[in-house]
């Protein structure tokens, strides 16, 4: 290695290599100089995605100016920025750029993170170029702002159409009396309308800088080649931020009770919607500990509510869930909950079976054999995401959004005990912690218990 | 630009093997990939007055069987399997309705304990394919059908709670009602209740002693061993039934191949309708027929015509009607490759119907004047390309490439569809972009007042 090239690779952190053998898979990650994680997933496939997270989403409403102030901002601020980094200063939108590449760019935006990404079948170089350059050079007009509000506008009117999307606001809401998962990620109409391109320079500012973002690739290419490629098109970033505005990481304490325990809303469905939603407070801090309890979960949530479960099928058998049912756990640093959502005639009978399932099974636990049975389903849900590039950066992204190590999950799956399923399915599904919330389209019911 | 096809070599095509006269298996071997695909399927010629029975039995022969009668039975071995993710296959392509099932498995070295997984799935599926639960009398499950019939008129009914599903429902079954095969799988509500038991398993049984059975395997097990497997496990059921087990002929079924679809009614000029409908969006579809099918010549180029239209980043539809003006979030077209239509949707505000509109036919008569840009040209042919290219990367995506050109009587491989594409000209895009005659414009009202956001509180 020549010296230039040896400094070079000291002034990163050390490359770190990471194996399963389980699944006979590696990838590399670290530091590039501007302080930017840098994660490469090698893969023989057709296709690469790559992926630039920032730890900038829906639930971040606040960021501190470089005198230590903190400044409000609207709902829908970090989707709207996402959809407006896309216009570039001569008024085209960078998707042209990836198209004439060969790529397709897109992005998303979370409550914890906004990601932009592309898919390419060609050399994907120059792409990667283009995202790097693109997410870290804003250009706000007030004239580019007005025209994406109509346009953004439309989004929401779509998602509100969307009665399952309403479901899950109504449900939130219910659930957490403070944090912002109460709200909408793509804001309101009026309040995306109170935006400036002051407000958006400066969340980028804050929260756009290297020790807040993540590079995630994975395809048919180096670490090498990807460091290579990061030099070229990252090399004056992060030099300047020194006294700039700062990310705020605001905490949203809620108490273990929800909001409200019973909720409806109206809607026009066919039959009505229900959610049955139990509220997790003790999600622990720690990013391991919080992936195993997300694993645990996952298990008692299949041997529990799955579709070849007595709940789901006794509820089926006697007509009153439709195949429309959905369940599972939810874990973010802040918030935890499970949730189980389905169609009925009968919201308050379900909810009534429900409770008295918890009931039951928190006295019975779970069988040897429903934990070993869901534990396996767990394994292949896990192993079968790591066949598609797009998928496999999706679950990188979210490891490191989540603090954990890609593979600690195929880990954790292997070393957790019935015993430990039981604990916790005694200490979260409580029926005391429940929230059941109906969408119908009769007029709402007022009735908070 | 972009990876040389001349110089990568063809990839091998699928090869068809004759298991039992109208069985097929179709075989894609490859290690690349943690889990495999397998489909059985029974494609019937599309009827209008059949297509929901069909739909009905699938459901019912998923719901129970002699060795799992009930569907918590059958839930239950198959997350023993790993939760094989199992899906009934009913799609309507070509002329035919193809009944059956799919299941995407972990392949065998990825397994913590020895099993036969891919058998086990086999079994699974003529478990419910040959011995789904029946009454003493050897009518299908009673109970089930009508259970069944309650559920499918409930996802009928469902369909309104989704706008969007909901005008372009209604717009299929309106562009489509000269057609004897009908769109709607689902059928209506009248018909579902006119349903019965003893019918459902006349067609059952009809369908178990004439339809050709097409199998299709994407994975790592050797063919010969799968052949093997297929034989032993479909042998039996197939003799119960009454079917030759005598050696069958390589190659698809020509009875299962493409027939042809009737042709399109033309009304006088064009047929305009219009429905409200609770919901705080509208949406404006257009349906325009051009007559190119997949397998014709014009095919390329009518690919490359939707995708300038309206599929690619930098589309027609998204550079023009959404940036330009703000009208939509969402605006794309689709082309019906078997059908040779092509259909737009928008999703607007109802007040922006007229200059919605307005935009819309302009970007069709721009592509028909060849109005669009080099830049937008090779970014549909790159798109397009790249959108092929990754039908590789997915055991699923190569069973659909290929399963839909066997049907269509097509030795194609992925690398011919791409270099077909490069060969296509702008002046073919715009050639065939004059077949596009606009026959319906459908346009659902959203006559819902402002959603709950607008009322949610900041914080």
């Amino acid at each position: 290695m020549s010296d230039g090239l040896d400094r070079e690779k000291k002034e990163r952190d050390a490359v770190r290599c990471v194996t399963s053998e389980l699944l006979r898979e590696r990838y590399w990650e670290f530091h590039h100089r501007s302080g930017l994680r840098v994660q490469v997933f090698p893969k023989k496939r057709h296709s690469c995605t790559a992926m630039f997270t920032v730890q900038f989403g829906a639930k971040d409403l606040a960021y501190r100016t470089a005198e230590g102030n903190e400044v409000r901002v609207p709902q829908g601020t970090a989707h709207f920025l996402e959809h407006k980094l896309f216009t570039l200063p001569d008024g085209s939108d960078v998707s042209e750029r990836f198209a004439s590449l060969g790529a397709d760019a897109n992005a998303w935006t979370d409550w914890d993170q906004t990601s932009y990404l592309f898919t390419t079948t060609e050399p994907p170089a120059q792409a990667l170029r283009t995202l790097l350059t693109f997410v870290t050079h804003p250009y706000f007009t007030e004239q580019t702002i007005e025209k994406e509000q109509g346009i953004i506008a439309q989004e929401i009117r779509a998602e509100e159409d969307n009665p399952w999307e309403r479901l899950y606001r109504q449900t939130m809401r219910a659930l957490y009396a403070r944090h912002p998962i109460r709200y909408p990620i793509c804001g309101t109409p009026s309040s995306i309308r109170t935006l400036t391109p002051e407000i958006l320079y400066a969340c980028h500012a804050a929260f756009y800088r290297p020790e807040n973002m993540t590079l995630t690739v994975c395809g048919d290419i180096t670490w090498e080649e990807v460091a290579r490629i990061a030099d070229e098109a990252l090399t004056d970033w992060g030099k300047n931020s020194a006294g700039m505005a700062g990310v705020i990481r605001r905490r949203y304490p809620e108490t273990r009770p929800p909001k409200e325990k019973r909720v409806v809303g109206r809607a026009p469905v066919a039959k009505p919607l229900f959610s049955l939603t139990v509220k997790d407070a003790g999600v622990p801090q720690d990013a391991v500990g919080r992936l195993r309890r997300e694993v645990v979960m996952g298990v008692i949530s299949e041997a529990l509510f799955s579709r070849a479960g007595s709940f789901y099928n006794d509820l089926f058998e006697s007509g009153h869930v439709t195949p429309n049912y959905s369940y599972g756990y939810s874990v973010t640093p802040e918030i935890g909950y499970h949730a189980v959502s389905g169609e009925t005639d009968d919201p308050d009978t379900v909810n009534r079976a429900y409770l008295s399932f918890l009931e039951k099974v928190r006295t019975e636990g779970m069988s040897p054999d429903d934990f070993e049975r869901y534990r396996r389903v767990l394994y292949a849900g896990f192993v079968s995401g790591f066949d598609d590039p797009e998928e496999i950066a999706d679950l990188m992204v979210e490891a490191q959004g989540g603090g954990y190590p890609l593979f600690e999950r195929l880990r954790i799956l292997q070393d957790i005990t019935l015993e430990e399923g039981n604990r916790l399915l005694r200490e979260v599904m409580d029926p005391e912690w429940t929230v059941l919330s109906i969408l119908q389209s009769d007029p709402p019911v007022s009735g908070n218990d | 630009m972009g990876l040389s096809l001349e110089i990568l070599g063809k990839e091998p095509l699928p090869e068809s093997y004759g298991i039992f006269p109208g069985v097929t298996l179709t075989v894609c071997p490859t290690q690349a990939f943690k889990v495999g695909y397998l489909s059985m399927l029974l494609p019937v010629p599309l009827r209008r007055e059949r297509a929901p029975m069909y739909s009905l039995l699938l459901s019912v022969l998923r719901r129970g069987t002699v060795r799992y009668p009930t569907i918590r039975c059958l839930n239950r071995r198959l997350d023993e399997l790993y939760a094989t993710p199992y899906s009934l296959g009913n799609d309507a392509v070509g002329g035919w309705q193809c009944l059956g099932f799919s299941a995407e498995i972990l392949e065998e070295s990825y397994l913590p304990e020895k099993l036969d997984l891919t058998g086990e799935i086999l079994d699974i599926m003529c478990e419910m394919l040959f011995h789904p639960l029946c009454d003493g009398d050897g009518v299908l499950s009673r109970h089930y059908t009508a259970s069944e019939k309650k559920l499918m008129t409930d996802a009928l009914r469902a369909i309104r709670n989704h706008p969007a599903a909901y005008a372009m429902t209604c717009f299929q079954e309106a562009f489509y009602e000269y057609d004897a095969c009908g769109y709607l799988l689902c059928g209506s509500e009248d018909r579902i209740a006119g349903f019965t038991a003893e019918a459902l398993t006349d067609v059952w049984k009809e369908l178990l002693q004439q339809a050709p059975l097409c199998l299709f395997y994407v994975g790592g097990m050797d063919p010969e061993r799968l052949q093997a497997l297929v034989k032993e496990r479909l042998g039996g059921c197939l003799s119960a039934v009454g079917r030759a087990v005598s050696d069958g002929e390589g190659g698809f079924p020509e009875a299962a191949r493409s027939r042809p679809l009737p042709s399109p009614v033309h009304w006088e000029g064009v047929k305009r309708l219009q429905d409200t409908l609770e919901a705080g969006q509208s949406h404006l579809i257009f349906g325009f027929h051009a007559g190119v099918t997949v397998g014709m010549p014009e095919f390329g180029a009518m690919m490359l015509c939707n995708e300038i239209l309206g599929v690619s980043p930098v589309s027609l539809l998204f550079t023009h009607v959404r940036e330009e003006r703000s009208l939509c979030y969402s605006c794309t077209s689709e082309y019906y490759i078997d059908r040779g239509d092509l259909v737009i949707s928008v999703g607007i505000d109802a007040s922006s119907r007229q200059e919605a509109e307005k935009a819309v036919l302009d970007q069709v008569q721009a592509i028909r004047k060849g109005a669009f840009t080099d830049a937008q040209w090779e970014a549909a042919r790159r798109s397009l390309e790249s959108s092929y290219a990754q039908v590789e990367d997915s055991p699923k995506a190569i069973a659909g490439f290929y399963g839909l050109r066997r049907r269509f009587g097509m030795e194609e491989r992925v690398s011919d569809c791409r270099m077909a594409f490069r060969r296509v000209t702008r002046e073919d895009v715009q050639k065939v972009a004059e077949k596009l005659e606009l026959s319906m414009i459908y346009f659902l009202e959203g006559t819902g007042t402002v959603g709950e956001a607008e009322e949610e509180d900041g914080d």
